[in-house]
This record gives C-alpha cells, structure tokens and sequence, in this order.
C-alpha cells in the first residue's frame, strides 16, 4: 500500500483489503446524497480486474445506490448527488466531458426483476450493438447475438423461436435474456443489483454458475441480500453498514474468520 | 459418483476436500506398512525415513480440516453432502493418529535393534501387524467405494486382533517374569503390541463413520470386544 | 395472550351469526346496482328507439314515375352534352309534359300547381341520366322523380284531406292529381338517394348530408393532423424532458383548466386570430380544422402524459443501462408503449371533435354550401352544424331529414370509436 493509498481517510473505518493489484474500477472517498440525506458515507474501494466481488449488508445500508453509482444511473434521478472520485481504468467517470452514453455500454447493468425490452428475443440482444454501432452488417450481428446468448447459457433453449417475444420466456430465462443483453455491446465490467432475489431456487443456481462461468472474462460486482449466495459465487466480499464500508476481503476469509465484530454479526444473523 | 452440483465450483471443492483425504488415509498405510515391515528387516534407515515422514500427514490433516471448514462455511451443505464433509473431518484425524503410532512403534523399533532384540517364541508381532494392515486397507476400500458391508465385516475382525493382543501381552509378561534381563525389550514390546492393538481400534472407528456416511444412521449394536489385558491378571 | 384478544371459537361464533347482516347487505347492495343498470338501459334503449323511429322515415321518400321522351333536340340544343346546353334545354317542359298527359289538370291555376308536383331538381335528375347514357336519346323511358316536400307530407299524412283547403299547404286539385297518380299505381316509396348524395339545399325532398359528410371529414383530418402530433410531443417533453419546476406546474394547470373551457370560447378565439388578424378565409375546413385542433390538444395532451407515466420504469432503467441516450429511449421504448393510450386519448378527442357545432358556428361554417367541398380551402360545412340548420327549416321533411341526419352522425361515431378500439387491442396484443 502506498502512501498516497494510505492517506485516504476511509481505512479509518474499512477493515481488510480494500486495494487491488489490477484494479479497473476505483471509487476514492464516495459520498452519496438524496437530498439532505447521506446515503454511502466515505467509501473507498478498488473492483479488480476479472473479479468477482459482492456487496452484502442489511437492507437500507446503501449497498445499491453504491452499485449504481458505477455507471451512473443515479444521473437519472434528480435529488441524488454525489461527491467523490470513481475512475474506470484511470479515467474519471464523472468528470463534464465524459458521455454517459458509451460509459453505459462499457459498465453494463442487470436489474433484480428482469426486465427484457417487450421485444423478440433476437431485437433485445441486438438493441444494444444496434443503437453503438457496434456491427457493420446483419451476419455480423446476428453472430453477436447468438455468441452472447451462448455465454448467457440460453442459445439451445431458444434458438428455434429468435423471433419470438422477450417477455414470454420464463423468470429465470428472462434473466439470462437481461445477462445476454448486457453482453451483447462487449462490456468491461457488469454490474449486477440483487439478480437472483426474483427467482426460485433452481433459477438462481444456473445463474450463479453463470456468473462463475462469466467471471473469467468480465468484472462482476454483485449487490445481494443472500449473504450465502455472496459466499457461493464471489471471490471477494465487501459488507457495508449504514452507508459505511465495514469490512472488504476474500470470501472464504470473511465467511471463516472475519476481522470486524460488525462483519461478524451481520454474518452469524446477530443484526438485521 | 453421484450426479452433479448445478453450481460445478460446489463439485470442484468437494474434490479438493476428498482428494486430499484419501492422499492422507494412503499416506498412513504406507507408513504403517512400512513399520511393520521394518519391524522385521530391522533397517534403521528406513525406520529413520518413516519417522521423518510423519510430517507430511500432519500437513495433510490440517489440509482437510481447513478444507472442510470452508465448505460448511461457505456452502451449508445438505444431506449427504453433510455426512461427507463432517466424517471426513473425523476420520482425517484418525488416520493423523494413526500415522503418529506408526512413528512411536518406529521409535520403539529403533531401540529394540540397539538393545539387540531377537524374537521372542509365541509373540509374533509380524502376524499382527499384518493382520491390523489389511483392516487398514479394507476399511480404505470400504471409504472410497461406499461399501457399508465391507466397513462392517473390518470392524467386526477387530476381535482377533483384540484375542492376539491379549495372547501375546500374557505370554510377554511371562518371559520377562522367567528372565529378569528381558524386562526391557519387554516393556517396548508391551507398548508396541498396545499402539498396534489401538490402530485397529482406530480402524474400527474408521469402519463405523464409513457406516454413517452411507446410511446416514450410527451403527447400533455393541462393538464385540475381546481384550482382557486391562481387565486381567496374569498369574 | 391478554383478556382483550378473542379466542377463536369466540370469534367463530360472532362471525357466524353475523353472515346473515353481511349477506343481506351484500343482497342490498347488488340488487340496487341492477337497479341502476336496468333503468340505464331503459333510459338508452327508449332513446334509440326515438332516434331510429323518428330519424327511419328520413331515409325514404315518395317518387313518381314517369315516362319520359329523351328528345334531343330538346335536352341538348347544343349538342355537346355541355352544362350550358343542358341548362337551355327543356328538360323541365318534357317531365311536365308527361306529368299533363297524365292527370290532365284544366285550366292555368291547376296548371300551375301541377307544375309543383314533381321536385324540381327534374332538369339535374335528367342531366344526369343522359350524361350517364346517352343513348337514352331518341327513347321513351320511365324515370322516377322526387316528389314536391309538400305532397311527400301529404302522403305521409301530416296533411289530411279532411282539414279545410284554405288552411292547407296543398289544393284539392293537387290531391286529385295525386290520387289519379296513386290508381296508376306510379306513386312509389322508396330509399331516397338524395339523403346521401344530395348536398344541403333549399328543397327539403333534395336535400342530403353529402356535402357536410365530406366537410367533417375534412375538418377532423386537419384537426388531427395538427392536434395528434402536437400534443403526443408537448406530453412527452412535459414528461420526459422538462425539468420540474414552477413554470411546469403552471403549465399543467393551465392544460387541465383548457380541457373544461367551452368550446364555443375556441370558435371566438379562432374569430379573432385566423380570421381577423391572420386574414383567412371564413367557413374553410382549415380554419375549422385549426380552431378543432386548440379545442382537442388539451385531451390528447392530459391521456398521452397518463400513458407516458404509465410506462414501467423497469423499461427505462433497462435502456438506460445499455446505453441508450434519452432521446433513444423516448422513441425506441417509451412512445412505442404509451402509444395505445395516446391513440384512446386522440380518438376519444377526435370524437368529441366530430359533434362541435358552436366552435364551427363562430367561424362561419354555417354557409349554405351547394358544393362538396374538394379541399381544405374550399368552403363547406359538418354533420352538426347542417344538423343545426336543418332543424330550423320549417318544412315537415326537413324534420324527419334531421333525424336521419342524426342517425348517420351516431353512425360514424360509433364507427370511429369502434376503430379506437380494434386499433388499440392490435398495438396492444404486439407487447
């Protein structure tokens, strides 16, 4: 840890590794406001590079507004401010001359109900490419499409019925749709808020080994409520309090021997 | 084996966890393969490798142990995944034990060679040894095949090894009551008979968990038992 | 568990001896509600019923038929079938000429009351037919003809013989025309094909709704094309785009007050600007068309800003998360899924368009307009305001002529709103 790292003012409070070697994502000394009320209270954290890192702790704890932070979403809702320094690769997200536009397709989202455009199958893969640009010609995006619904794990189940609409297939298929979807424009990072808490138990499991799958090639940040799904799927861990980062490591040490009472509480279900 | 975890990194630890415990149960039969057999070759420096080697299974123990906690910790297993993981975690500690009585009847051996020890008549702790290996092997075999039948048929052999121990604890205490100089070797032999007579114990209580873990259900008729040398006085 | 809390047999019992109250009032309460729908549908049926019995009679009226010598020389001096030949033809002369050979009337006061009998829309009907077929020339043909509104009266029986001659519309020489007419079995009743294809007119047994159809068709057409985008995009920039503020509030008030200004208030303001400062022409179906569209904006904008918020905000999040721009999700999402609602909205104005009378009253759509108006800047008229006039003509007919009138208007409304409907299930069944 360098000393500029050890400056910033958060290690006060956040116990464990908050630093990572090849980090994509940086958040330094987040703020984040809704109106008068603070919601995320000094948050430093670094989301590495093909990681899989969840953000666990109680509901109301702010562990979504900080998700959404990270490809500005919170732009969309006009009492929300924010303060602070959140870089991808270096470059500052919020700085005045950054388009939202493109950052959106670089950080990509998937919701906790899935929300597939009420479209056919194929229109809500190819939206996203569509709209970038990002295919000079029809084979080229009807390959995109089927490779991304390839990783999402759904190309055998509706490869027969492309044209068919989005919102007719299962929960848990429609959630793979939104995974496909957001792959689909080759993002760097994907963002997921609470993407299982919709669906039942076998739903959930097929896309927890997605994500395993997925964590190979992107960087994931998972918000959850389970704190078992957190264990099953992440590499890392990061619990927050009240809009404060309490404790960040890897999994396995959190689960077995976390640093913090806080943390310790939380896990053993000691505090709501 | 059986059919797979939808989440294959769940299928993935649950290898870890197993591989490593069966590198440790091989790992003390060969030790106690080889004690027994340098029991009779007298080779002091194999005797040497097998105390050094001790080690190792010390290593692996706490391996499975670390393993094991981070399953239960990070995946709640259900059902049979359970009885797995918690019967693994008892009998990593066995064969541990089992292993360190290998290292002691090395040590025991290492002193009988220097105080020039020659076999006493009626006492064959060869034939023991042998014996108690094949309950080890079997009870090996009966883990990694499921087999509940064969975990039943090792622990109910533990009798014959319980009968020799008895045999040969009456029959050394006689000769070191003739000859007053046998007394040392005696004692050593006592002791070495003693670890062999608990390492089948040992296995027995191997055979046992192998039971729970297919069945879900403790064994519960009465061990028979057949050693009297706590119970016994010699004339 | 305290002494306050009833346990549950307890309260098994209570609730089972208060079924019997419950269930009554619940009986109550749904034989009123049947009540109400039964007198509902009275009231409905009675009215349609009035409508249809009064406004029937209207489609139909009384014809004789005559026959006629298509003389050439005669209907087409000129020989070229042109207008100006055709009206110094005297094509009037040889329909009456038949009419004499028939009843024979005696003396020049009969005379010239026979001259009456047949409508005298005859020379048009004759033009018609040789422009039609010329080769009518050189025979003798029957030709049906409208009656005179007055005899058409008296064969329906609002004029009765019995009253005395001085008080009637017609003589008792023209009732014994027509009776001699009626043994020569030449008197008919039938659809009348002047109530559509006639334009409005002086004569009530040629008068037709032809020309304020074609009027309100034009009008509405100009009213929508104006109305339908302006208020979709004024609701999706309130919506969507303006931040929120006073003025935005200001401006949701005032869009509310103006969907319960009377109409009539729109006809004034269209007086005052197109008319008198913009300088247009009075009684055109664009300006009708304008004052129309300021009178409907206020409903479209009101259900198009509904179905805007309608949208789930689960569509938006997810477009926003891959990418779209704000001006992309608004077209590729927002409108698509609002659309529906904003064609209810729309269709639902545009009915209430259809039915305007005073609006129209105030920018002078009330000329007597013979023509079909061909375009927007032709002067014309719509249904309710030839409605309107109709109904202060004196003349019998003309009654049972408004009622029809009506009937046809009902008509295309339920046609319209029938559209709205079958339009909104399609675009809905797509989602």
């Amino acid at each position: 840890m360098s000393d500029k790292e050890k400056d910033f003012k958060s290690l006060d409070l956040t116990v464990g590794d908050v630093f990572s070697k090849e980090a994509r994502l940086k958040a330094r000394n987040v703020n984040v406001y809704y109106g008068d009320k603070k919601a995320i209270d000094n948050v430093t954290i670094d989301i590495g590079n093909k990681e899989v890192i969840s953000f666990i702790g109680p509901s109301g704890c702010g562990k979504s507004t900080f998700l959404r932070c990270f490809n500005r979403m919170n732009d969309t809702i006009d009492i929300c401010r924010i303060e602070g320094q959140i870089t991808l690769d270096n470059e500052n997200i919020y700085d005045s001359n950054i388009d939202v536009v493109p950052l959106r397709a670089r950080i990509g989202m998937v919701f906790q109900k899935p929300n597939p455009f009420p479209k056919s199958i194929y229109d809500n893969v190819a939206y996203g490419p569509r709209i970038h640009g990002l295919c000079e010609n029809k084979e080229h995006l009807d390959s995109v499409v089927e490779e991304s619904l390839k990783r999402a794990g759904l190309w055998d189940e509706v490869n027969d019925r492309l044209l068919s609409p989005g919102t007719g297939l299962s929960g848990g298929q429609q959630q793979r749709l939104c995974i496909a979807r957001a792959i689909a424009v080759s993002p760097e990072v994907i963002l997921m808020d609470e993407p299982c808490s919709a669906l039942d138990p076998i739903a959930t499991a097929k896309i927890e080994e997605l994500i395993h799958e997925l964590g190979n090639e992107y960087s994931i940040v998972i918000v959850t409520h389970s704190m078992q799904q957190a264990a099953r799927v992440s590499k890392r861990t990061a619990y927050f309090h009240l809009g404060k980062l309490i404790e960040v490591g890897k999994t396995k040490e959190i689960f077995t021997r976390p640093q913090h009472n806080q943390t310790e509480a939380y896990i053993s279900g000691k505090i709501g | 084996m059986e059919t797979k975890h939808i989440l294959s990194s769940f299928d993935d630890d649950l290898n870890k966890l197993n591989n490593s415990l069966l590198k440790l149960g091989n790992g003390a039969l060969d030790q106690f393969e080889k004690c027994i057999n340098n029991f009779g070759t007298q080779n002091l420096a194999d005797i040497e490798k097998v105390v050094s080697a001790d080690k190792v299974l010390d290593d692996l123990d706490d391996k499975v142990q670390k393993y094991g906690f981070e399953i239960i910790a990070l995946r709640a297993p259900q059902a049979a995944d359970l009885r797995r993981v918690i019967v693994a975690l008892k009998i990593a500690t066995i064969f541990e034990r089992i292993g360190d009585y290998s290292r002691n009847i090395s040590n025991r051996t290492k002193l009988l060679v220097e105080m020039k020890y020659t076999d006493l008549p009626g006492v064959n702790i060869g034939k023991m040894g042998q014996k108690t290996q094949t309950m080890l092997e079997d009870v090996l075999e009966s883990y990694i095949n499921q087999d509940d039948k064969l975990a039943i048929k090792v622990r109910n052999s533990d009798v014959r090894i319980d009968k020799m121990h008895t045999q040969y604890y009456l029959e050394i205490v006689a000769s070191m009551q003739r000859s007053k100089n046998l007394a040392p070797i005696g004692a050593h032999l006592l002791f070495i008979a003693k670890n062999i007579e608990r390492v089948a114990d040992y296995v027995t209580d191997i055979a046992e968990q192998v039971y729970f873990l297919v069945n879900g259900k403790v064994l519960s008729d009465v061990r028979p038992k057949a050693d009297e040398t706590s119970t016994r006085i010699p004339d | 568990m305290s002494k306050k809390f009833i346990n549950p047999l307890e309260a098994t019992e209570i609730v089972k001896n208060s079924i019997k109250k419950r269930r009554a009032k619940d009986n109550r309460l749904r034989l009123y509600g049947r009540i109400a729908i039964g007198m509902a549908t009275c009231f409905l049926l009675f009215l349609f019923f009035s409508i249809f019995t009064k406004g029937y009679p209207g489609f139909f009226q009384y014809y004789v038929t005559l026959d006629i010598k298509f003389d050439r020389e005669r209907i087409d001096p000129k020989g070229d079938l042109s207008d100006t030949s055709l009206y110094e033809g005297e094509a009037s002369n040889i329909v009456n000429e038949s009419l004499f050979s028939i009843i024979n009337p005696q003396g020049r006061k009969a005379k010239k009351e026979a001259r009456k009998i047949v409508s005298s829309g005859k020379d048009l009907r004759i033009a018609k037919l040789v422009k039609n077929d010329p080769s009518l020339f050189g025979t003798v043909t029957k030709v049906k003809f409208a009656l005179d509104d007055d005899i058409d009266s008296f064969l329906r029986g609002y004029i009765n013989r019995d009253t005395p001659e001085s008080e009637r519309r017609i003589s008792d020489n023209v009732i014994a025309f027509i009776d001699k007419l009626s043994e020569e079995n030449r008197i008919s009743y039938e659809f009348s094909d002047y109530i559509l294809k006639g334009s409005a007119s002086g004569n009530p047994e040629m008068a037709g709704i032809k020309g304020a159809f074609f009027g309100s068709i034009l009008t509405l057409s100009v009213c929508l094309l104006i109305a339908f985008p302006l208020g979709v995009a004024t609701a999706v920039y309130l919506e969507e785009i303006a931040k929120k503020n006073k003025i935005t509030e200001i401006i949701e008030v005032n869009i509310n007050n103006l969907a319960a200004v009377p109409s009539v208030v729109f006809g004034i303001m269209g007086l005052a600007i197109f008319i008198s400062i913009f300088g247009m022409p009075r009684s055109i179906p664009l300006v009708g068309g304008m004052v129309l569209a300021l009178m409907t904006l206020p409903t479209i904008i009101i259900s198009s800003r509904a179905a805007i918020r309608a949208v789930p905000p689960s569509v938006r999040d997810a477009a926003y998360g891959i990418g779209a721009s704000k001006l992309q999700v608004i077209f590729h999402h927002v409108i698509p899924l609002a659309m529906p609602g904003m064609l209810t909205g729309t269709i639902i104005g545009m009915a209430q368009a259809l039915g305007e009378t005073a609006p129209l009253l105030m920018i002078g759509m009330v000329a007597f307009i013979v023509d079909v108006p061909n375009s927007v800047m032709d002067p014309g008229t719509v249904l309710p305001v030839q409605i309107f006039m109709w109904a202060d003509f004196a003349e019998r007919m003309f009654i049972q002529k408004t009622s029809a009138a009506i009937i046809i208007l009902l008509g295309f409304l339920i046609t319209m709103n029938a559209f709205a409907i079958y339009l909104r299930k399609k675009l809905e069944r797509r989602w």
